[in-house]
């Protein structure tokens, strides 16, 4: 009698062994996995440029979209022990994890630096990627079930409370929601990486506690789960604070966005031979990375190498501003901060007026020498009528088995407010003059 | 360049008696001006109740650690709190000024059709035609676009196109 084959398994630095069994499924996240668009996300990092700080955060978003599509996989086996099985039915199951699979599909290299100057927005481009049949995801999905592109899109864009959702909201919620797959893998991830502790929890623990609310379509966590899930919560607190925001990756994120401002700014002045003459070798690809009609299978080429290599290019150029900051950020000669925490309105502008002073004096250009920074994040939300999505809290049963939102349960996470980062960028050699002003007039 | 706290903030003191009506209000009234060629750079993604930025709201914690603005608790008709936020007269700035009339007039808009102007512009500058964009919006938000508002706010993008700005936008056909 012939052996039914073994499962595939991945070598995973976080969750060991992914393993991919011979069903349909599993067969389908495999073929996905081996797309020309999904290999792609092998040469693009999940930290960009948190790597110049902690020097083994170099991980890909490929090896995390494989985290979020197991971890989600776990998700879904605890809701089917909890829900009994036949309730989330087979159509239901790919949704979630192709959606889980691709969610990261449409990045661009350094995301979030590269598409606030570049007009390119990797939500749109995710979608483009599912739905276009140029593509080869769209094929292997479209090749599974033709409704199944459609469904995936929708899944990332369609309000889970609408009549016209293909899921109920507690599925989606695995993919989107302040307790989803993504979260738990990209803070294991980047901790482990990074090579810090903060990042890491329980999740092992939050899964084994999961449960559906059937009346309110929503996941919730059993009793004993209060304190992993604090731990969770804290834990993206923390890495924000001290990875996500720390001032020397935000300096080169800094430096980044005030070089392609200064490149876009050439490219609206100039033609493409013009850039040439100025700035030999910049790869075509990135020069049309620039304009919001640029073709998906152009977006495809881009990633974090052409983004080097347009840095190597631009350190050579004729243009003194945009050769220093292309040479600024590749052997990092970053930005220094200053906080400037603490700083009410008046001594603010003091210390700006003064600052532009100093910049004049020294002939720089403040625009291109300068910035101000002010990165910020919401550890957790609470439940807020007014906000964009009120209904993707975290809800443990109480000691009565009631589901609650957890920051009525716990002091701790109460007490977690938005909060701000407040710095001021300057080049290092202006160091003592850039503290003697903000000593004169942020810390008088 | 100035930074987007102080646009915002500035933005905050030119509404009717220095206030905005709710967080999402403000969301949505800074993605269209900011389409408007407000000179603000947030990223905004669209999220269930519209298009929205974390950086946005962060950027509030700057603006009342300066002395700017501040957030207060209010309970609506229907027992709901939503926070509303203020503007001190410090931050009055004139980058805001070519704005004004925009401002005026998406103060007055409802906060449905506010709600679907601005996922509108933003599902257009995600790449969205028209006729695309109108689809899914009607897919994502269901009845909300019934009862006039889904045409009133197409009619408050174009009025945004035909202020006096000076400001060319994308036409909403």
């Amino acid at each position: 009698m012939p052996m039914k084959p073994g499962p595939k398994l991945l070598h995973d630095a976080i969750h060991r062994l992914v393993p991919f069994e011979d069903n349909p499924t599993d067969k389908l996240l495999l073929r996905l996995i081996n797309t020309k668009e999904f290999q792609r996300l092998r040469r693009i990092k999940q930290l960009g440029f948190s790597e110049t700080v902690f020097p083994g955060a170099n991980h890909t978003r490929f090896a995390h979209s494989i985290g979020v599509a197991h971890i989600a996989r776990a998700f879904l086996d605890r809701l089917d022990l909890m829900l009994g099985p036949g309730v989330i039915t087979n159509g239901s199951r790919e949704i979630v994890l192709a959606g889980a699979l691709l969610h990261d599909i449409g990045h661009g290299p350094f995301s979030h630096a590269f598409e606030k100057v570049t007009d390119q927005d990797h939500e749109a481009r995710t979608r483009e990627i599912v739905l276009s049949d140029a593509t080869e995801v769209h094929q292997v999905l479209i090749e599974y079930d033709s409704q199944l592109p459609g469904r995936v899109a929708d899944l990332w864009e369609q309000d889970p409370d609408s009549t016209e959702a293909h899921l109920p909201a507690y599925l989606t919620h695995i993919v989107s929601s302040q307790l989803d797959a993504d979260r738990f893998d990209y803070l294991l991830r980047d901790s482990y990486s990074a090579g810090v502790d903060y990042g890491e929890f329980d999740y092992r623990w939050l899964i084994t506690h999961l449960s559906v609310d059937e009346n309110n379509q929503r996941l919730q966590l059993g009793a004993k789960a209060l304190f992993a899930a604090e731990a969770y919560i804290f834990a993206r607190y923390h890495m924000y604070r001290t990875v996500y925001f720390h001032k020397t990756t935000r300096a080169a994120e800094v430096m980044f966005k005030l070089l392609l401002r200064y490149f876009r700014q050439m490219t609206e002045h100039g033609s493409a031979s013009e850039i040439s003459a100025v700035a030999p070798g910049i790869p075509t690809n990135f020069l049309k990375a620039f304009k919001q009609d640029m073709a998906l299978n152009e977006y495809l080429t881009l990633d974090d190498h052409t983004v080097t290599e347009f840095c190597k290019a631009a350190s050579e150029s004729k243009d003194k501003t945009l050769a220093d900051l292309a040479f600024a950020l590749l052997n990092r000669r970053y930005l220094k901060a200053y906080d400037l925490t603490g700083a009410n309105i008046s001594s603010f502008d003091e210390f700006q007026a003064r600052v532009r002073e100093l910049l004049k004096q020294r002939e720089l250009p403040q625009e291109w020498s300068s910035q101000i920074d002010s990165p910020g994040d919401t550890p957790y939300k609470e439940y807020d009528p007014d906000s964009e999505e009120p209904n993707t809290q975290i809800y443990i049963e109480n000691a009565a088995g009631v589901a609650t939102e957890i920051s009525k349960l716990s002091e701790p996470v109460a007490h977690l407010k938005k909060y701000s980062m407040f710095r001021f960028y300057f080049p290092e050699f202006l160091r003592e003059e850039i503290f003697t002003i903000g000593n004169e007039t942020i810390r008088k | 360049m100035t930074p987007n706290f102080r646009i915002v903030a500035a933005l905050i003191e030119a509404h009717p008696n220095r206030q905005v009506p709710g967080r999402a209000r403000l969301q949505r009234t800074v993605c269209l001006l900011q389409h408007a060629g407000m000179p603000t750079d947030y990223k905004f993604s669209i999220q269930f109740r519209g298009p929205y930025s974390e950086e946005l709201r962060a950027d509030l914690s700057v603006i009342q650690s300066l002395g700017l603005g501040c957030e207060e608790v209010h309970v609506g008709e229907n027992g709901d709190e939503f926070f509303v936020v203020k503007a001190t007269t410090e931050a009055k700035s004139p980058t805001v000024d070519r704005f004004r009339e925009m401002i005026q007039t998406l103060a007055k808009a409802d906060s449905t059709v506010l709600e679907l102007a601005a996922t509108y512009d933003t599902l257009r500058g995600m790449r969205s035609d028209h006729a695309d964009a109108i689809r899914r919006l009607r897919s994502k938000k269901g009845t909300k676009c019934d009862g006039g508002r889904l045409e009133a706010a197409l009619g408050l993008v174009q009025s945004l196109d035909r202020s006096t700005t000076g400001i060319a936008l994308k036409a909403a056909n």
